[in-house]
Formats: C-alpha cells, sequence, structure tokens
C-alpha cells in the first residue's frame, strides 16, 4: 500500500515561501485520503478528475516545490512538472495547464486515448489546480442557487415549499441540504439504499420513505407546519416522477441531479434493479443505453407535464434535457438550465464563489475569520445565513476550509482582511484564497455556465483565457487553464487562480490587485453580452470596459 | 505569581515602604498607586484587575466612608481583597470595615514590622487561592471532558463549530473519531455482596488504568462510566489511507489497552471497537458499533478484543425452541428419571447451544422460558414449590449477570441437576403414600391375578419405577409380596376344616392347586394338607390339655 498522502500543518516552513509551501499544502490536501475520492490512484474528484499524471510526477512536483526558489516559477502540463525558469517575485510561482486539446481533437475518444499513453490527464475543475475541498464547495452552488428560487419566487424563503428532487450521489447530496438551509421541506428520489443511509448518516436527510403516499404525506405535514425536512425516498427517478404525475401532486419545485449525463454509469433505467442495472451495464451495455434513453426521456416528459401544472422546474447541469433530447423527446428544452436563469444574474452582479484555506490546519483560524466576516459583511443577510449554517452542518475534513459567495466589493475587502488578520497574528499561519472554476468569466461552457448567452456568446473560450492571464499578471500564486472540467471534453474551457496571504505588505499588494479581477472581469464579460445588470454594475462600481 | 496590588492613597511615603518590603520578599507583586480622595467610581473600577486594593480612608470625606464599605461588602468573597489605611482608627471604624469584609485595618503611619507581616500573610494565602483555583480549573476541565464525550456518545450534539470549540477548550487538538466500549470481566462476581462504594472503585480503577494508558502512549482521548460494568474510550486515531488500516490500529491499541488495565490492576477487561468516523458527529454510531461488539463477549468469551467489522451481526431469525421440544426432558425430570433427564439434556443442549449469533437477551430468554416449563414439571413430579421457585429466582438472577454462553450452560446442568434432586427427595414421602396404596388395592384384590403393570398404572406410576420403588420400601419384590399374602391368607382358611385346599387355591387366587401347593411347600415347608395336619395335632392336643 503506497504511503498516505496528507498535507503538512502549523508554522513550520518546508518550502522557501509561504507561497509555495501553501501550493504544496494545497496539492497534498486535495489526495488527502479523507478528502479525495480516490487518494491512491491520485484521483480527486468528479469521475477521474486528477491532481497529478501519476505517483513519480507527483514525488517530482513535491520535490521542485520545495526547492523553488521565490522568483523562479514552475510550470505543470497535465499533471506532470515540466520546467522551473526564472521570472520575478511577483509573478506566479505554478503555471499548469490542463487537459488541453486542440479543438477539432477535443472529443473524449481521442483524450481518452491521449490519456491512456500517459500524455495527459481529466484535470476536471478543481482537481488539477489543487484547490478542491470537498463537499462544502458543491454546497455552496447548490444553496445559491435554491436561494436565487427564493428570492424570486417565495420572498426569500423556502419554508412551506416542497422541492421535488434526485440523486443523492456526491453532487445531489448537497440539494438537501440546501433546501433545509432556506427553510423548505425536500423529496429527494434515491435508486440506492446505501446512498440513502450514508446521507441519513451525516445528518444531510432527516428520514427514508419506501413509497411516494408516504414522502408526500410527510412532506406536507412538514411544510403545514413551515419546519425544514428532508425525505429521501427509495425509488427509480424516472418512475417516481411518472408515479407524481399520476397521483396529481404538484410540487412547488422540480429539479434532477442523477447522474444522467452519463447514461451508461450514471442512471438506473425504469423497471431495473441496482443488481439488474450493472448486470446489464456490462453485459448488454448497447441495450443499457437504448432502456437508458427511453428513460430519461419519459422523466424528462414528466418534469414537462409538472412545469405545465405550475411547478417551477429547471435542469441542475446535468444535461438531462440534452439527454432526453437525443432520445426523442424533442420539447425537451421547455424548462431551463439552472445558471442561465438563477446564477447569471449573480455573476452580473460580480457574485461568485471564493474560497479560502487555514494553511495552519487549525479550525479555529477559520472560525475566527467567520467571525470577523459576520461582523464586516452583517448586512449581507446572505453570508450570515450561510456562515451561520455551514458552521453547524459542515465538518472539516483536510485542512479547514471556508467557501462562500462573495460580490465584488466583498471580495476586494477579503485580501486586506485575511491579510490584516495574519500579519497581526490573530490567525496561527497564513491563509490560501481560491476558488471554484465554475465562474462567468473562468468558464466558457455552453451547456452550462454560458448557456443562452443573450449575444449568443455560448461558445466563445476567450474569457477563461483573458482571466487567467490577468491574474497570472497580479500577484496569484498559481493560475491554471484547463479544459472539459464539470460538463466533460469538448464542452468547456475555464482557468482557476490561488492567491496568499501571508501578511506581508508584498502580499497586501498583490491581494488588493488579485481579488477584484475575477468579479471584475465576471461583470465586463456579462455586460459585453448585453446583460443590464452588469452594464449598470460597471457605472457603480468604477470598473473600465473601453468598449 | 504575577499579583498585581492597587494603594489608593494620596500619601506618597506608602508605596515606598509597602514597595520596599515586596522588594525584600522577593514575590514578584507589582504595585501601582491612585489618588484617592474618596470617588466610588475609582474604587469600583479598580476591582475585579488587582488582587488587593489598599484604601487609604484618610482622604475621604467621612461621609463617604459609608459608602466605601458598602462597595467593600458588594465584592465579598470575590477576587479582589481590600485592606484599609487610616491615621487614628476608632475602633468603630476598624469594627465596620472588617464587618464589610475588609481582610486588614493598619494604622497610619504604617509599622514595618506589621507591613511586613501583613504582606507575608497575604501572600500565603492568595498562593492558596491561587491554588484552590487551579484545583477547581482541573475540576471543571473534567467536567467539561465528561460532557462532552458524553454528548458525542449520545449523539445530542449536531453544531460541527461547537465540537471544535468544546474540544478545544478541554485541551484536545483532535476531535475524537473512534469509540470503545470497555467492559469490565465478571463484574457481577467482583461485587457480589460488596457496598456501591467498592463498586465504584473498581471501575475507578479500571479507568485510571485506560487513562495512564493512553496518556503514556500519547493518546488524545476521552474516558467515561457508561454503566455499572462498562467504560467508553472515545478515541483521536491519526490520519490513516482506508478503513482497514483505522481497524487495524484500533484493534492493536486495544490489545495494548487490554493487557495494561490487567497487569496494573489485575481486573480482566473485553473491549468492543467501532468504526473511525471522521464526523465526530457519528461518533455515536461508533459507540453503538463497539457496545454491539463487546456484547459478542458472550461467544468469544472475556479478555478479548472484539471489531465490529470482526462479528457477525445477531441474526433475526433465532431457532425457537417450543415446549414438545422439552417435553421429553420435562417428563423425565417430572418422575424423577435420572438417566433419563441426562439424556434428554444432552439432546437439549445439542439444540440449544449450537445456536450461532443469537442475541443474547434473546437466548437468555429461551432459557428462562425453558427453565419455567421444567420447573412446572418438576413441581408435577412432587417438588415442593416453595423450593423450586427459590432454584428458579436464583438462576434468573444469575442468568442475567451471565456474560458468556460457556457460564450459562454450566449454571442450567446445575440448576437442572437441582431441581431433579428436589423431585427426588419429595419423591420419599411420595413413595410411602404409593406403596400404601398399593397395599390396600393388594389386599382387596390378592384372591384375583394381580399384574405389575395393572398395580402399576392403579398408583400412576411405571412400572419399573413402582417395581423397584416397591422393594425399596417393603423389602420385597412385588411378586414375593402378593405370593406372601396369599400363603398367610391360605394359612388362616386351612384352620377351617370346611375348607378344601382346592377351594384355598381359588380363594387366595391360585387357579391351579398343584401350583398353589407347590408355591405353599416352597415358602412353609410343607404342603397345605401337612400344614394343616400339623397345625389341627397342635391345637387338638392343645385343647385336650386345657379339658
Amino acid at each position: 500500500m503506497e504511503q498516505t498522502i496528507y498535507s503538512p500543518t502549523g508554522m513550520e516552513l518546508t518550502c522557501k515561501s509561504w507561497e509555495t509551501e501553501a501550493l504544496l499544502r494545497l496539492l497534498l490536501n486535495s489526495l488527502d485520503p479523507r478528502v479525495a475520492e480516490n487518494a491512491q490512484e491520485l484521483i480527486v474528484y468528479g469521475g477521474t478528475g486528477k491532481a497529478a499524471r501519476n505517483r513519480q510526477a507527483l514525488e517530482a512536483i513535491v520535490r521542485e516545490l520545495k526547492n523553488l526558489e521565490p522568483d523562479h516559477t514552475l510550470l505543470i502540463q497535465s499533471g506532470k512538472p515540466v520546467a522551473t525558469f526564472r521570472t520575478f517575485p511577483f509573478f506566479p510561482r505554478v503555471l499548469s495547464s490542463a487537459a488541453m486539446v486542440v479543438p477539432k481533437w477535443a472529443t473524449w475518444e481521442t483524450f481518452n486515448d491521449l490519456e491512456n499513453k500517459g500524455l495527459s490527464i481529466y484535470g476536471q475543475a478543481t482537481a488539477a489546480s489543487w484547490a478542491y475541498i470537498g463537499v462544502q464547495g458543491i454546497l455552496q452552488a447548490t444553496f445559491e442557487t435554491m436561494g436565487a428560487v427564493a428570492d424570486r419566487y417565495f420572498d426569500g424563503s423556502l419554508a412551506g415549499k416542497i422541492v421535488f428532487t434526485s440523486g443523492l450521489g456526491g453532487m445531489g447530496s448537497a440539494q438537501p441540504l440546501s433546501v433545509s438551509m432556506h427553510g423548505g421541506v425536500s423529496i429527494v428520489v434515491e435508486a440506492d439504499e446505501s446512498k440513502i443511509k450514508k446521507r441519513l448518516l451525516n445528518n444531510y436527510c432527516d428520514v427514508m420513505a419506501t413509497s411516494l403516499d408516504e414522502a408526500i404525506m410527510l412532506a406536507k405535514e412538514a411544510a403545514k407546519r413551515r419546519k425544514p425536512y428532508a425525505i429521501a425516498l427509495l425509488g427509480n427517478a424516472c418512475d417516481i416522477y411518472f408515479e407524481t404525475l399520476q397521483k396529481g401532486f404538484t410540487p412547488d419545485i422540480v429539479t434532477d441531479q442523477t447522474a444522467a449525463h452519463d447514461l451508461l454509469n450514471g442512471y438506473i433505467p425504469s423497471g431495473l434493479t441496482l443488481q439488474q442495472a450493472d448486470h446489464l451495464r456490462i453485459k448488454k451495455p448497447a441495450a443499457y443505453l437504448k432502456l437508458a434513453g427511453e428513460s430519461v426521456a419519459a422523466h424528462v416528459k414528466s418534469m414537462v407535464r409538472l412545469q405545465e401544472r405550475g411547478s417551477i422546474v429547471f435542469d441542475y447541469g446535468n444535461n438531462i434535457r440534452g439527454q432526453a433530447f437525443e432520445h426523442g423527446y424533442m420539447e425537451a428544452f421547455k424548462f431551463p438550465g439552472f445558471i442561465s436563469e438563477y446564477i447569471r444574474p449573480l455573476y452580473c452582479e460580480g457574485r461568485g464563489p471564493c474560497r479560502w484555506v487555514a494553511l495552519s490546519g487549525d479550525p479555529s483560524d477559520i472560525y475566527k475569520i467567520d467571525e470577523v466576516l459576520l461582523s464586516e459583511f452583517a448586512a449581507d443577510e446572505r453570508i450570515t445565513r450561510w456562515i451561520k449554517f455551514v458552521q453547524e452542518k459542515i465538518y472539516f475534513y483536510g485542512l479547514p476550509a471556508r467557501t462562500c459567495w462573495l460580490n465584488y466589493k466583498e471580495r476586494s475587502e477579503l485580501g486586506n482582511i485575511l491579510n490584516h488578520m495574519v500579519a497581526s497574528g490573530q490567525l496561527s499561519a497564513p491563509i490560501a484564497i481560491t476558488r471554484d472554476h465554475s465562474e462567468g468569466s473562468t468558464m466558457a461552457a455552453p451547456n452550462r455556465e454560458t448557456e443562452n448567452m443573450l449575444d449568443g456568446s455560448d461558445a466563445i473560450a476567450d474569457w477563461p483565457i483573458l482571466n487567467g492571464l490577468l491574474n497570472a499578471s497580479a500577484g496569484a500564486a498559481m493560475v491554471s487553464i484547463q479544459h472539459g472540467g464539470g460538463v466533460g471534453i469538448g464542452n468547456s474551457i475555464h482557468s482557476g487562480m490561488t492567491a496568499v496571504a501571508d501578511g506581508t505588505p508584498e502580499s497586501h499588494e498583490k491581494l488588493k490587485r488579485l481579488l477584484t479581477i475575477d468579479p471584475g472581469l465576471n461583470i465586463i464579460r456579462h455586460a459585453d453580452a448585453g446583460y443590464e445588470t452588469a452594464e449598470s454594475m460597471l457605472g457603480k462600481l468604477g470598473i473600465k470596459k473601453p468598449l | 505569581m504575577n499579583q498585581r496590588f492597587l494603594i489608593l492613597s494620596n500619601d506618597k511615603s506608602i508605596i515606598q515602604k509597602v514597595a520596599e518590603i515586596i522588594a525584600k520578599l522577593e514575590c514578584g507583586i507589582c504595585i501601582h498607586q491612585k489618588e484617592f480622595n474618596g470617588e466610588i467610581q475609582t474604587l469600583q473600577n479598580a476591582i475585579g484587575q488587582y488582587s488587593v486594593i489598599w484604601v487609604d480612608l484618610d482622604g475621604a470625606p467621612s461621609d463617604m466612608l459609608g459608602q466605601v464599605r458598602q462597595v467593600i461588602q458588594n465584592n465579598r468573597g470575590k477576587i479582589t481583597k481590600f485592606i484599609m489605611l487610616k491615621t487614628s482608627p476608632d475602633i468603630q471604624d476598624v469594627r465596620l470595615s472588617m464587618k464589610s469584609g475588609a481582610i486588614d485595618f493598619l494604622e497610619k503611619p504604617l509599622d514595618s514590622n506589621i507591613v511586613h507581616y501583613t504582606l507575608h500573610e497575604l501572600i500565603g494565602s492568595l498562593k492558596e487561592q491561587r491554588n484552590w483555583n487551579l484545583s477547581l480549573e482541573s475540576h471543571r476541565i473534567a467536567h467539561l471532558q465528561k460532557s462532552l464525550a458524553y454528548d458525542l456518545i449520545f449523539g445530542s450534539v449536531k453544531n460541527s463549530k461547537e465540537i471544535w470549540d468544546r474540544s478545544r477548550h478541554i485541551g484536545l487538538s483532535v476531535v475524537p473519531n473512534t469509540a470503545m466500549a470497555v467492559h469490565i470481566d465478571d463484574f457481577h462476581k467482583l461485587v457480589k455482596n460488596k457496598s456501591k462504594q467498592w463498586e465504584q472503585s473498581i471501575r475507578q480503577e479500571v479507568m485510571e488504568g485506560i487513562e495512564q494508558y493512553l496518556k503514556e502512549s500519547i493518546q488524545e482521548m476521552l474516558v467515561i462510566i457508561t454503566d455499572t460494568d462498562k467504560i467508553a474510550v472515545l478515541l483521536a486515531s491519526r490520519l490513516k489511507n482506508s478503513q482497514l488500516e483505522y481497524k487495524l490500529r484500533a484493534k492493536e491499541l486495544a490489545h495494548e489497552i487490554k493487557e495494561y488495565v490487567l497487569k496494573n490492576t489485575g481486573y480482566s477487561i473485553t473491549i468492543g471497537v467501532g468504526n473511525y468516523y471522521e464526523d465526530a458527529r457519528n461518533l455515536h454510531v461508533s459507540y453503538q458499533e463497539a457496545y454491539l461488539a463487546q456484547d459478542h463477549k458472550f461467544f468469544t468469551g472475556k479478555n478479548t478484543v472484539i471489531h465490529i467489522d470482526d462479528i457477525e451481526p445477531f441474526g433475526n431469525e433465532e431457532k425457537i425452541i417450543l415446549n414438545q421440544d422439552i417435553g421429553p426432558l420435562a417428563n423425565k425430570l417430572s418422575i424423577g428419571d435420572s438417566s433419563g433427564v441426562k439424556k434428554e439434556l444432552e439432546e437439549l443442549k445439542k439444540t440449544l447451544f449450537s445456536q450461532k449469533n443469537i442475541n443474547p437477551r434473546v437466548f437468555q430468554l429461551q432459557i428462562i422460558d425453558i427453565l419455567s416449563t421444567l420447573v412446572r414439571a418438576a413441581i408435577q413430579g412432587g417438588a415442593k414449590p416453595k423450593d423450586v421457585f427459590s432454584i428458579h429466582f436464583q438462576y434468573g438472577q444469575e442468568m442475567r449477570n451471565a456474560e458468556n454462553i460457556e457460564e450459562i450452560r454450566h449454571r442450567l446442568e446445575g440448576t437442572i441437576e437441582q431441581l431433579l434432586g428436589q423431585v427426588l427427595s419429595s419423591h420419599n414421602e411420595q413413595m410411602l403414600k404409593s406403596v400404601q396404596k398399593a397395599i390396600n388395592y393388594i389386599d382387596q384384590h390378592y384372591h384375583q391375578p394381580i399384574t405389575l403393570e395393572e398395580i402399576s398404572n392403579y398408583v400412576s406410576l411405571s412400572a419399573n419405577y413402582f417395581s423397584n420403588m416397591f422393594k425399596k420400601t417393603t423389602g420385597y419384590s412385588f411378586i414375593e409380596y402378593v405370593a406372601k399374602l396369599r400363603i398367610e391368607k391360605a394359612k388362616a382358611m386351612l384352620m377351617d376344616l370346611d375348607n378344601t385346599v382346592y377351594q384355598i387355591a381359588g380363594a387366595v387366587g391360585y387357579s391351579d392347586p398343584r401350583y398353589f401347593s407347590r408355591v405353599f411347600k416352597q415358602a412353609v415347608g410343607k404342603t397345605p394338607s401337612q400344614y394343616r395336619n400339623s397345625m389341627l395335632v397342635t391345637k387338638f392336643t392343645h385343647e385336650n390339655n386345657i379339658g
């Protein structure tokens, strides 16, 4: 068995500067067995999303980082360290590019060949950029979506409302928690009882129901009392959605987070047990795909019918509409995707995902930052509600971290706050600041982040490249440009960024410039596409956009 | 010692004098001085910041003295102590000040010896208070540790931040993640006829043994008593690659604890070990697993370590032992058939003790049920209810405290033996009654053919048993007795010359006169005719002698 990988903690440096120390700790933390899906295979999350090419490459990266001078830059080519050049202290210590292929060759088939030859890795999004922190990152995106739905339709709260959805896997499990966070009741359909039991164990769900009638009864009772309640319903999503229609039950909100983007490995066709599905997908994959295609079409058809009855319905980024359309259901796109409908307005304001990691390994550092933010950003109820809830619900695995969606002003202040807290000794060690790749200007993905742009610029991928270049020029410790994260090869180009607050004046200068780039470019990209909110934000915030 | 004294006085010479003496005492006390003209606010502001406040009452107007004393009285027993100073104080001032809570009253100008003596006393008292505070603090921490441990094992704390804060407060650097349930072997035997204090001392000794071992091996842990004979150990295991590694390490540690406790306290313990859970909110699941694991000592025996993963769960469908299965044993017991009881008990044991993974509680209920049937059989067989119920009660008590299947087997055998003894001893009285009944019957029916079966049926006993019992009681076998009786009856009839031998044979139950004659001759030494003649001659001679 290979040696356990985990990050060093505390104040003792194993590298020559806190910038490289931070990157080393983030890399090792993303491969900590408590954080990574399969640490031994270097797989961090999301199917095969890896942090390094192989063991040898990982060891070489660690060695290079430990010896890297504060004015040198290490280049990582798809998880393999390939060069070190002398640059400037203000320039990044690590530049990375992962899974990039020439557009004509950007298919899974070609990419898998290249990966099998050991020439590339699938870096997902935060896997290859060493910024993965576990379930908390996923949770807040779901929290924000539910919050946006609540704001638009239900006066900011889901209290007394029933959300009907499915899937309790890694991504889907954030749903019941997010709905509960907004005071609502959720019914989450899941075919795998072991997944339900896991969610009951970690308190993401409150109860398991074994029939739709039972689930509806429990949900209505909780909604009547306006009590947050998460019900996991054991069953096949396609069948249960149809049964819901038949019984005349109309939930307030309907969505789905089964792994429908991968019909063969992530979706159970109607009528099959888990064991039958496992058997059939190996023995007769073509027959399995046919059954799954028919099911997913029927599944989406039920969702459309529920929409016609008055439910608020949206696609949760698993491409279920595309799959249904491909399998013959022409009305699949009658309901919108979650980003274009609910998240894009946040992008237009410059609000986006930001996360910080306590390099000390001490949870107290994160809690101290929480307290300061709760005080500094007390006016932003969204932050207050999120931090209080996440403090209660989320347990730290590996290096303690906090993710939080902040707006332009908040992010520009964040760097100053964190650097000051490190400098004044309030925190026991420096803090790494990073983010998800899923943001307005940092990811071009026509099926998700850039779906249905006003000006039709869905497939334009210049923005994440510009974002990466700009971050590299403004003091980031690490910048990565990647392909295929989230929605798969051929479907996205995105960039990641990591900075370090080590309490020094240099760090202060870097953060002052750096942390306005992501939200600023977010606003510019959407203003450029013709979104009014983004255009108005330019003036309000004094962001320069020549044309 | 870092104590701070404040002198509230306008007299500079006082601070000089006190400072000189403190310097000589080398006790590290810092002295501060503030002007004082009786301002209550000045006095109140200083309370809590200084260990001792010297209040020079010369500066205070006489009408303020009451208020000064009131402030002192309000803070009586708190951190700050007060010493009053005054030139030519009257006795009333001194009395009232001391009554308010001042620890001393010194007359100005200050006498160096008195100040020296006062300071010496004061330092001693402060040291004592400090030690007391430290001891109080260690008690407080111990209580907080227990409170956190109980909250974790009963799952009553759900807030991640709260768990972390409380862990930090009691000095843990890592939150516990693995639970062990320690059972003190043979606890009920150890404390039989002992006081409650003795029970507590055993638990305390074992607990301290565990704590001592964990301290020596630098393990962070919480140890609490959870039941009369059980102690919970909550461990913070260090990071491992897999559940298997956590399991192996926890088992290894449990073995070490077990050996250490045995060696250092002499008490044998059995340790159940639960799974590792990174999220401390699931520690209650780990404890439930550990508790369940130690329950398997019922099959494995004492002085063992049992990990939850190494045991089969207790079966839900236990083999039911029906009354008809107990029937043969109960029958043998009721007639006091020792060899029959032994044989049937062996059969029953084969069925009972071949059960694997049966829940110990269910098993104990089964045994109690079997015993109830056997108790009824013993009463039916003549045992005295009072004695039998006493055996039943005692067995029930022992059963509840039995720790493993071997003990139950041993006790069951012993109890059945006791029941059999009761039946057999009751048979002594019963036997006389039965024999008497049989003799009466024979007396009334000797003139008819009588068989052993017939008479044993009449007294409701088996032929064999009756035969043995009859011989044991009368000294004759049944056949011998009947024959003897008939001969006696025949002898009497022979004295009447009107009866022929042929008639007499029929009248005493012999259908064949020749057989009667043979039997008679065998028993008496003469044929019936010879006997009559001899008896008649004797009678005649006797009559003549009289005449």
